[in-house]
């Protein structure tokens, strides 16, 4: 790596040595060497001809190349390289959010690591952790801040790095969560008072280190929310190829996989999750559910499932 | 969806771009090729088994016909259409 400033994190269970600035990510003070490089400089138009050409992104057997409008330009290789070529007018807020985004994506993908599409918390109780799928937009943030204040502890906010081994597990990520304004706006109690806060593109940043869970925890359930247009609220427990379809649904950056050429290689942790745990789908009443009221009963699902 | 046509002595194989496996009592097969996802029934679940070595329509309907305990003319023709779509899909081959 070139003569640059250096910062070293842990991310997803994997040493991070960035070029990139990342102060929301958990620092690393060992001497291990690093599982991911991450360099800023010129990437090169095609580095290797593109297999397979997707929206913003083209792939070969270990290569995605993405290519932004406004961003950056970013090449992931081999699951251990993230070269990134911020354009002069982004952010670096944007470029944050890309490279920790699209761009680690991408590089799970390459290490065979699943990446959900979902928040993920470990209960007080130190039981097993749940992972809560939603879109963006959902409330999925929003419900994390409601476990948080119960004393949940954060895994990550957005991208729920799964291990499969004989458990399946949930690697830890980013002790960050970004809430709207209006989301601010329903908590006035003081831990979050306490919390630096920091404006991040249209949402507030807020670095929560003492809410963080360090360390790889079991998954013990999922739960898949979805907005309604009904009064009533509907909860459904998912079994079989509808459990195993719903979760394909929420695999972050999915196109990766199949333009890298291994859309098999989630195949099998799919079909673990969907077999040997509790999946539930919410589809929230219109209006919203009182965060608090939802996080409530999701604890009784998990009391009553006896999860 | 198109169906290809088959007969008795067609030799059919898996597609060896395909993965499968039973996520609760649905069998699930993918395509590495293209990421599409394939929910079967169980006879698409013991064909697939079968198929682990390549063999004609005919002996599929031999090992069929003693499993479900069906009637002979049931058995080849819910065969031969169950296979010439899971071909049109290119979940199988048909190799001669």
């Amino acid at each position: 790596m070139s003569q640059r400033t250096e910062y070293r994190h842990t991310l997803y269970g994997l040493v991070v040595s960035s070029q990139i600035a990342c102060p929301q990510l958990y620092k690393y003070d060992g001497n291990a060497p690093p599982d991911v490089i991450i360099e800023k400089g010129m990437v090169a138009d095609i580095v290797h001809p593109g297999k397979y050409r997707g929206f913003k992104f083209e792939a070969s057997e270990h290569e995605v190349m993405i290519k932004t409008d406004t961003i950056a330009r970013m090449l992931i290789s081999a699951g251990s390289h993230i070269f990134i070529q911020p354009y002069p007018e982004s952010s670096d807020d944007d470029v944050r959010m890309l490279l920790l985004g699209w761009g680690m994506g991408a590089l799970l993908h390459q290490r065979g690591i699943l990446p959900l599409h979902a928040a993920s918390v470990v209960p007080p109780t130190d039981g097993p952790c749940m992972a809560i799928c939603a879109n963006s937009g959902t409330g999925k943030s929003t419900l994390t801040a409601a476990f948080l204040q119960r004393g949940y502890r954060l895994l990550d906010d957005n991208l729920s790095a799964i291990l499969s081994g004989d458990k399946i597990s949930i690697l830890p990520g980013c002790p960050e969560l970004k809430l709207g304004e209006q989301s601010l706006e329903l908590w006035s109690r003081d831990w979050i008072r306490e919390v630096p806060t920091s404006p991040c593109r249209d949402k507030i940043s807020m670095l929560l280190p003492k809410h963080f869970e360090k360390n790889a925890q079991p998954l013990g359930s999922v739960f898949i929310l979805s907005t309604g247009d009904s009064l009533r609220g509907r909860i459904k427990t998912l079994r079989g190829s509808e459990a195993f379809f719903l979760l394909n649904q929420n695999i972050f950056c999915y196109r990766f996989a199949v333009g890298m050429g291994r859309p098999e290689c989630h195949f099998e942790t799919l079909a673990k999750i969907a077999n040997r745990t509790p999946i539930f789908s919410i589809e929230l009443s219109r209006p919203r559910p009182h965060p608090d009221r939802l996080a409530a009963m999701i604890e009784d699902l998990v009391a009553v499932n006896r999860i | 969806m198109g169906k290809t046509a088959i007969n008795l002595d067609s030799v059919i194989a898996r597609n060896d771009d395909i993965v499968a496996g039973f996520v609760d009592a649905d069998f699930m097969m993918m395509s590495i090729e293209t990421g599409d996802y394939y929910q079967s029934n169980q006879m698409g679940a013991e064909i697939w088994e079968i198929l682990e070595s390549p063999c004609t329509v005919a002996a599929l309907c031999d090992i069929l016909e003693s499993r479900f305990k069906a009637t002979r003319d049931v058995v080849e023709r819910e065969v031969t259409t169950f296979i010439s779509e899971l071909a049109a899909q290119d979940i199988i081959r048909i190799t001669e």
